[in-house]
């Protein structure tokens, strides 16, 4: 990682690493025994990576790779922090951009002193650091790098307890961050380190690590907004290589509007990009407010930039779920699936039922309304922020904590707390993201992302497709006839139908993890405004293993649960392996804006406190669930009126 | 000056003299007498190149004299509190000389670029990390245990049977279940198979015999008979075409192994005693975890 970036400077660095080369070669080739040697040597220009003649272009690689009109699901993650991100350094993080893709590929790597391995690669990833420190990040790991010397940074490096990291942080960067004029630390050396992190670091492991077909990396970073600590965070992520010179972080503003004024700039100058804002549950109402940043209601225009840049938004991830909240969502019996309480208690961000993306999705259907475009038409993905450079670490078996020191013990894990945000035991190994794509390269993963094609689990590979139309057959048998008529009759997740004048028919399939749990149910929730701009829903039950019937509360019993706790075991003696199902909705009104998404549940498996108190034979936590339902969320499909 | 300040050569520079002067030190100065501080004509313009660059003028005799007062200065301070042992409960110093060390390390294998042999010879010892992946191409037909409970497998057999005695029906998947499952993969990979069918059933397949019906193979939705029609071996592209990714693959793995065969080294040097409860963990049958006492990354 380093060589290149030291090799791409033409004059200076090389010869002094030459005459340091000579030095250690000297001390590592004699146990340290030998002379110095009394010259320099001439420097010989190092190794640059230029490709061979015979080598294929990235072009003929792609070209290579065959569609799929039907889509395969690929999964993967949008949101990981490495070392290059200041507050994963911090907390230990020594995982490059690099390394965190070679762990997303399959190969081992150390954390926390730990080997550790994904078990199952994944087909995508973008690495995305915060974009604020990573020049100061460049200085303080890159040999030589500008500014490495300043005395702060030797301070940052000699950070040894979880204390002395903590006071550190908020010393040089909380309380320079969540001002509101948020600036670079006194130890930023300048311009040129953010250029080279982004460049010779970050965009490099993208480019080294991209396989056509087999693994797509995706160029992106985190822009880090926390105005009055309330998380405007959002993950920019570009559809190819063709990316600026330097990302817009929030240094450069902390003002979403002006993030969107940016990517608009970067649009006309022939990058694709998109945003991904995630955790609305700890926004303070921030991310879904009324008003813009000025202090007035949201215009058309405000709408049309967000919803145009925004497709997307992180459902879940370490830092608890977004979808709903069991206190504002009684009637919902699934809605207390990693709530995160203490998100809501910590930093004075008290819950509300506005933070929350049910709330925000549906309310866009008032601003359609309204203002004649919907800010937030928002397709559903997944993350997992983790601290330790590891994409889509999300087995609940094998979770090692994900915020360095924070977690990194079984007992932080059941007694500490990720700084100012949640209690560890109360968060979750976060969500993989997913997509149906035509073929596993940068272009049509993004292309999916940005159809909002786009679906998300709790960490299973669970797979879900959904259409809507108004002629789709209302009792699929066939897999692959729903899915050739969903495409050709109607629209997959992410899309609208329009102008109807009879009730659309949804279809939806769902297929357990091939190496995971059993399936419990499919579930449409139904999302519509009233005539006060009231968000409102309905939670229907669509289709179901076994032989259950509704009772009379209309409620279908609930699947049971084989979860042995004392041993962390389940077993697929319940659920199904398929669902398929159908529809109708008979409330449908052409004239009312709606939408429609998909929620599949598995059976009940153990919660990763239960594998971590088991292993280490100690008792299970008292105030968290020994078991829960995972599950899979697609994007909506929403229906307009003409 | 602040840019010069920043100037990484400059640092290199420093961090090279720094290395030499400790290193000195710490073999007991064998280049000069211990107590001699030789200020060489070299060094003197240097401290007054540096004061020009601040400020825009160069020293008089005067000030040459007290930048050369300061740097014996510091140089005695410097060699006294090394002799003194001052560095040695200072967690930012050790960190630093630490991180400088293995800085040093890494360059020392940045800079070597390996020939094309040595890049084919890697490639030979490491061919799996660069094989393309074998793919299969094979039909299934599935057999529910979910609907059909231990009838799943009883009925298996008997469609297996006749499939294999030529008597099967034209249309083998009819005669199971209906599932979203594909019924066949053209050119699947290991990964692909086994993110559509899980783990067990792609070992399972990897050594079903080609061109026959066979099975039936359990996996985590059913049990499945299948006739692999094609199975392509993992091949090695050519060298030229893979060359920067042998390149990159080499030099992390020499980064690496550099910085072990570095910190070995200096290791062989010391004679290590852990004392106490954990010594048992560095006893030589127990392995592993937490023993490396080093900066190995």
């Amino acid at each position: 990682m380093n060589s290149l970036s030291l090799a791409a400077r033409p004059l200076g660095a090389g010869v002094t690493a030459t005459l340091l080369c000579a030095v250690v070669a000297s001390l590592a080739g004699c146990g340290g025994g030998a002379d110095l040697p009394k010259d320099v040597a001439v420097a010989t220009e190092p190794a640059a990576e230029t490709p061979s003649p015979a080598a294929p272009t990235v072009a003929e690689l792609e070209a290579g790779v065959a569609e799929n009109p039907l889509k395969d699901a690929y999964f993967g993650e949008t949101h990981v922090h490495t070392s290059y991100s200041l507050d994963a350094y911090i907390g230990g993080a020594r995982i490059t951009p690099d390394e965190a893709y070679r762990f997303a590929k399959g190969q081992d790597v150390t954390v926390n002193g730990q080997k550790h391995n994904i078990g199952r690669p994944l087909d995508f990833v973008a690495v995305s650091d915060h974009a604020e420190f990573i020049g100061e990040m460049y200085s303080t790991q890159v040999p030589g790098a500008k500014g490495g010397d300043n005395p702060m940074l030797n301070e940052l490096r000699s950070l040894k307890s979880v204390d002395e990291q903590r006071a550190w942080f908020v010393k040089y960067v909380v309380s320079n961050n969540r001002g509101d004029n948020p600036s670079h630390p006194p130890f930023y050396a300048g311009p040129e380190t953010t250029r080279s992190a982004w460049q010779d670091v970050i965009l490099k492991a993208a480019r080294d690590h991209y396989q056509p077909g087999r693994f797509t990396t995706i160029a992106g970073y985190e822009w880090t907004a926390a105005p009055q600590a309330g998380n405007m965070h959002r993950n920019v992520l570009f559809r190819d290589m063709n990316v600026p010179d330097v990302p817009f972080s929030a240094l450069e503003s902390n003002d979403e509007e002006k993030l969107w004024a940016w990517m608009a700039e970067q649009e006309r100058k022939g990058s694709k990009l998109l945003a991904i804002p995630h955790n609305s549950n700890g926004s303070k109402g921030l991310m879904f407010e009324p008003l813009d940043n000025a202090g007035k209601p949201i215009t058309a225009e405000y709408a049309r930039l967000r919803s145009h840049f925004e497709r997307l938004i992180e459902m879940m991830q370490i830092k608890g779920n977004s979808e709903v909240h069991r206190k504002f969502w009684p009637a919902d019996e699934f809605a207390g699936f990693e709530n995160a309480d203490s998100v809501g208690t910590f930093s004075n961000r008290a819950f509300k039922k506005e933070y929350f993306v049910r709330w925000a999705v549906i309310k866009g259907l008032d601003y359609q309304q309204k203002l004649g475009v919907n800010p937030y038409h928002l397709g559903f993905t997944g993350g997992t922020d983790n601290h330790n450079g590891l994409p889509s670490d999300v087995a609940e078996n094998d979770y090692i904590g994900s915020h360095g020191p924070a977690d990194g013990t079984l007992d932080a894990r059941r007694t500490g707390e990720i700084d100012g945000w949640i209690k560890a035991k109360e968060s979750s190994p976060g969500t993989i993201a997913a997509v149906w794509a035509t073929r596993n390269t940068q272009a049509a993963i993004w292309d999916a992302m940005a159809a909002r094609e786009s679906f998300v689990t709790s960490g299973p590979r669970i797979k879900v497709r959904f259409y809507s139309g108004a002629d789709l057959d209302a009792s699929p048998t066939d897999a692959r006839a729903l899915v050739e008529q969903g495409y050709h009759g109607g629209v997959p997740m992410g899309g609208t139908i329009t102008g109807l004048t009879k009730t659309p028919t949804f279809t939806v399939w769902a297929s357990k993890d091939p190496d995971g749990a059993n399936l419990d149910r499919i579930q449409i929730i139904k999302g519509w405004v009233d005539a006060k701009g009231e968000p409102q829903d309905r939670v229907i039950d669509v289709a179901w293993s076994g032989d259950r019937k509704p009772g009379k509360d209309g409620k279908l019993p609930p699947v049971g649960n084989t979860v042995d706790v004392k041993q962390a075991t389940y077993t697929n003696a319940i659920g199904s392996v398929e669902l398929m199902g159908s529809w109708t909705d008979p409330t449908f009104d052409p004239k009312q804006h709606a939408l429609y998404y998909v929620r599949v549940l598995e059976i009940p498996t153990p919660r990763w406190t239960t594998y971590d108190a088991v292993r280490n034979n100690l008792p299970l936590l008292e105030d968290v669930p020994t078991t829960i339902q995972e599950r899979a969320w697609t994007s909506p499909i929403w229906y307009a009126p003409l | 000056m602040r840019k010069f300040l920043r100037e990484p050569l400059l640092h290199f520079l420093l961090i090279g003299i720094g290395l030499f002067l400790l290193y000195d030190v710490l073999r007991g100065g064998d280049t000069g007498a211990p107590r001699d501080i030789v200020v060489t004509e070299a060094r003197a313009e240097a401290l007054a190149q540096s004061f020009a660059t601040t400020w825009m003028r160069p020293p008089t005799a005067q000030e040459i004299k007290g930048l050369i007062d300061d740097y014996v200065a510091e140089e005695i301070y410097y060699r006294e509190a090394i002799a003194m042992g001052l560095d040695q409960d200072d967690v930012v110093i050790r960190r630093r000389l630490r991180q400088k060390m293995e800085f040093i390390s890494e360059d020392a294998v940045a800079s070597a670029e390996p020939t094309d042999s040595e890049l084919q010879a890697y490639l030979a010892e490491h061919r799996e990390k660069f094989v393309n992946p074998a793919s299969l191409t094979f039909l299934q037909v599935y057999f529910s245990t979910e609907k059909r409970g231990e009838q799943a497998r009883v009925q298996a057999e008997q469609l297996l049977t006749s499939l294999q005695a030529g008597r099967g029906p034209t249309d083998p998947a009819a005669a199971g279940d209906p599932t979203l499952l594909p019924p066949d993969m053209q050119s699947a990979s290991p990964q692909l198979i086994a993110n559509t069918f899980g783990s067990d059933f792609a070992a399972q397949v990897e050594e079903a015999p080609v061109g026959q019906w066979s099975g039936p193979l359990q996996s985590g939705f059913g049990l499945h008979l299948v006739r692999v029609d094609e199975r392509v071996p993992g091949a090695l592209p050519a060298f030229d075409e893979i060359r920067p990714i042998v390149l990159r693959e080499y030099q992390a793995e020499q980064r690496t192994q550099s910085n072990k065969k570095f910190l070995d080294s200096l290791r062989a040097k010391y004679d290590i005693r852990i004392e106490g409860p954990a010594a048992r963990l560095f006893e030589p049958q127990a392995a592993t975890t937490g023993v490396q006492g080093g900066g190995a990354k």
